[in-house]
């Protein structure tokens, strides 16, 4: 894939880092010229000096009819602008941008950005998630919240430990996509494996009805 | 007119463009809000100015609703960055549809991202060009 990365700084970097790896096409807009510098040394790549905001320099940096554009600027505004011009001047199919203000996400989206996300609005959303729920270990929200992931961990007392997995019913939209076994083991289930103490538990369900699996699977 | 609903604007920005604007407006009725992040840019109205000064960037939508921005019939975003300008501008244009937006881009290319949306664009750089060139074909247009 072709990937632009407009503006930021050590997400910049990192995300370089882990594109790099994944053999896509990068390209890199830095309105700073020594971190352009930097990041040109470090990663071998090349990386154009402008300010993403300016129709020129998004010309300039030849991004036309890439897939994915990203905008990581410290001002939404910022993002906003680069994402409108990615999506409206240069037919870039994907837009992902980052924002401050968590109240931007939603606007943002309105405005028409693929995916805006905030790290304050990713918190706030596990909190609530995670709050209501005993137990829980990890929960993470995938496709804009309409699935999540998450794991527990069987102590011994529920119910459903012994069962084979086509015998518990489980609420619908959910999967038990993994079981680590407390040897360390994985294993990808099919309805005849059983439950042991000890297991943890991958569970891929619609939010909001991780309390019910939870209650299936304590009995 | 007498009878006729006050119509109110929302100024954001209050730099020389909407500093003036808020005083013409005011001077022909409307009610004016103007919105500025620092407060010292306001002794640039004059002291006959009657309308309402309320310090913010308008890059919080609270400041916006707050500034009565469901209510306005005029809106213009006049700060001093193209980008921020792109962003209220589309905010009251598509998300509060205040029927008359006018937006000051610096960068002329930035208008093409409101120009299907009925937000009026002013360019001030090339304002000032157009009317160079008209002066200069009127004093020198003949010769050629």
């Amino acid at each position: 894939m072709h990937i632009v990365i407009a503006g930021g700084y050590e997400q910049t970097d990192f995300l370089i880092e882990n594109l790099k790896e994944n053999g896509h096409k990068l390209t890199v807009i830095n309105n700073n010229r020594d971190y352009c510098e930097k990041l040109s040394a470090r990663h071998g790549l090349p990386v154009y000096h402008g300010d993403p905001t300016r129709y020129y320099v998004l010309e300039d940096a030849e991004i036309d009819g890439a897939d994915v554009l990203v905008s990581l600027s410290e001002h939404d505004e910022n993002n906003l602008t680069v994402c409108q011009f990615a999506k409206k001047c240069f037919h870039i199919a994907h837009t992902v941008c980052t924002v401050r203000n968590p109240k931007n996400v939603g606007l943002f989206q309105e405005l028409g950005v693929d995916h805006v996300l905030s790290s304050t609005h990713m918190v706030a959303k596990f909190l609530t998630e995670a709050a209501t729920i005993q137990d829980l270990v990890e929960t993470l929200p995938l496709e804009d919240n309409r699935v999540n992931l998450f794991s527990v961990v069987l102590k011994g007392e529920e119910n459903c430990i012994g069962h084979t997995l086509m015998d518990i019913t489980l609420p619908g939209n959910t999967i038990i996509g993994c079981i680590i076994r407390q040897n360390g083991a994985m294993v990808v289930p099919s309805g005849t494996d059983t439950l042991e103490s000890g297991d943890k538990l991958y569970i891929l369900t619609a939010p909001g009805q991780q309390d019910a699996v939870l209650k299936a699977l304590k009995g | 007119m007498l009878f006729e609903k006050k119509k109110s604007a929302l100024i954001i920005g209050c730099g020389r463009l909407g500093g003036h604007i808020a005083e013409y407006l005011a001077e022909q009725g409307v009610r004016v809000t103007i919105m500025d992040e620092n407060p010292e840019a306001f002794r640039r109205l004059s002291e006959s100015f009657g309308g309402l000064l309320l310090q913010g960037n308008g890059m919080n939508e609270d400041q916006l609703v707050r500034a009565d921005i469901e209510h306005a019939d005029l809106f213009i975003a006049a700060t001093g960055q193209d980008s921020r300008n792109n962003l209220l501008a589309q905010i009251a244009c598509r998300i509060y549809h205040v029927p008359h937006v006018f937006a000051r881009f610096d960068d002329a290319n930035i208008g093409k991202l409101v120009e299907d949306l009925p937000i009026r664009a002013i360019f001030p750089f090339t304002l000032s060009l157009s009317e160079f060139e008209k002066d200069y074909d009127f004093l020198f247009g003949e010769e050629d």
